[in-house]
């Protein structure tokens, strides 16, 4: 048999001793004999602190509870469908970063200045158009 | 919750998951239950990639309401529901990580350091640094690595289930977790021969509940 061939097949050992271990881990139930017995023949030092970093994972990541409270208001909220506002538009403006927000808070701004301006420029066209005399100079001048 | 008037009594804590959701298209008690089922798993996953309980609380709100909004549209392709919410889970947090570009603040501090008194014995100390320094190595893994540590230890889930979560096979999901371990190794290794902090005694809360800490943000 080929050399590649046993390092393949070892390499999938270890993935197999790796997720078996972890799997016991989780349940409880880690029977470090059963392993030996299994896989032995590729438990080295590398892959044993392999394992000690998966213990230490495993110990780490507990179950956290969510409190009560919250999930009592949301178990209300999602009784009524009215109440469904996370997916509005001012919940999403709020979920951007504050960098965005003010980004958004100035284009908004520009946009509004901008129509007001337009608006009063109109306005104030239409005011002096309607003095005495405006139009008749402009045509003196453009004549 | 109420049910809906369709005449049959229908029993919500014996009903598997395909026919609550299947109840759930026009009837908010079956959703009621389908949300008592999933709501700590979902709260725990999006805890974990997110590093705190106020954004933990946000999203899986925000995981619900759009299960809520989308479930009539729901298909049973033998994909579980569980897969489909963790999916929706999977999509918030990415966005939430996208838009805030911070995926690496997250203090987790009250996850480790709940339930102890206000002294520590130094020992004590020293593996509730060593903790956080692991969780610190976790969150700076790739997305796909985090929730697979996640799935796994957190959720325990079976490998089955991770591959339908993660879109990979089984061989896929062992391959990548002996990624991560190694890739966690490595870095932990270099964590090492870096000089370690100083050393500090910290008021700790009581509390592994959610609600009995407060948050660090």
């Amino acid at each position: 048999m080929p050399l590649w061939f046993f390092r393949q097949r070892n390499h999938h050992q270890v993935q197999d001793l790796l997720m078996s271990h972890a799997d016991a881990l989780v349940a409880g139930t880690l029977d470090w004999e059963a392993l030996i017995e299994q896989y032995g023949e590729v438990i080295t030092s590398q892959v044993q602190s392999l394992l000690r970093v998966a213990e230490r994972v495993s110990r780490s990541l507990d179950e956290i509870t969510p409190s009560e409270r919250f999930v009592d208001q949301l178990r209300l909220e999602l009784r009524d469908p009215d109440f469904a506002a996370p997916d509005g538009w001012w919940e999403r403006l709020r979920q951007l970063s504050p960098r965005t927000q003010i980004a958004a808070g100035i284009g908004i701004g520009g946009v509004a200045a901008t129509l007001a301006a337009g608006v009063m420029f109109l306005v104030s066209r239409r005011s002096l158009a309607d003095l005495p005399g405006f139009g008749r100079n402009r045509r003196t001048v453009t004549a | 919750m109420t049910a809906p008037d369709t005449g049959a009594f229908r029993d919500y804590a014996d009903a598997d998951d395909p026919q609550l959701v299947e109840w759930a298209k026009d009837d908010p008690a079956a959703f009621g239950e389908l949300y008592t089922r999933y709501v700590k798993k979902i709260y725990n996953y999006v805890y974990y990639r997110t590093g705190n309980h106020h954004d933990a609380e946000d999203l899986t709100s925000r995981v619900f309401f759009r299960a809520l909004a989308h479930i009539s549209n729901y298909t049973d392709r033998g994909v579980p529901f569980s897969a489909w919410l963790y999916r929706i889970a999977h999509n918030l947090v990415a966005n939430w990580h996208r838009d805030r570009g911070r995926r690496k603040m997250v203090p987790l501090d009250d996850h480790i350091l709940s339930g102890l008194g206000t002294d520590i014995p130094e020992a004590v100390t020293e593996s509730l640094q060593e903790e956080e320094r692991l969780l610190a190595v976790i969150r700076d893994l790739p997305l796909d690595r985090q929730q697979l540590l996640i799935l796994k230890f957190v959720e325990r889930l079976s490998n089955a289930e991770i591959g339908v979560i993660m879109n990979r096979t089984e061989g896929a999901i062992k391959s990548l977790y002996h990624r991560t371990l190694l890739s966690l190794r490595s870095k932990l290794e270099q964590d090492d021969q870096q000089p370690p902090p100083a050393r500090r005694k910290r008021r700790f809360k009581r509390g592994r509940q959610a609600g009995n800490t407060s948050d660090p943000d």
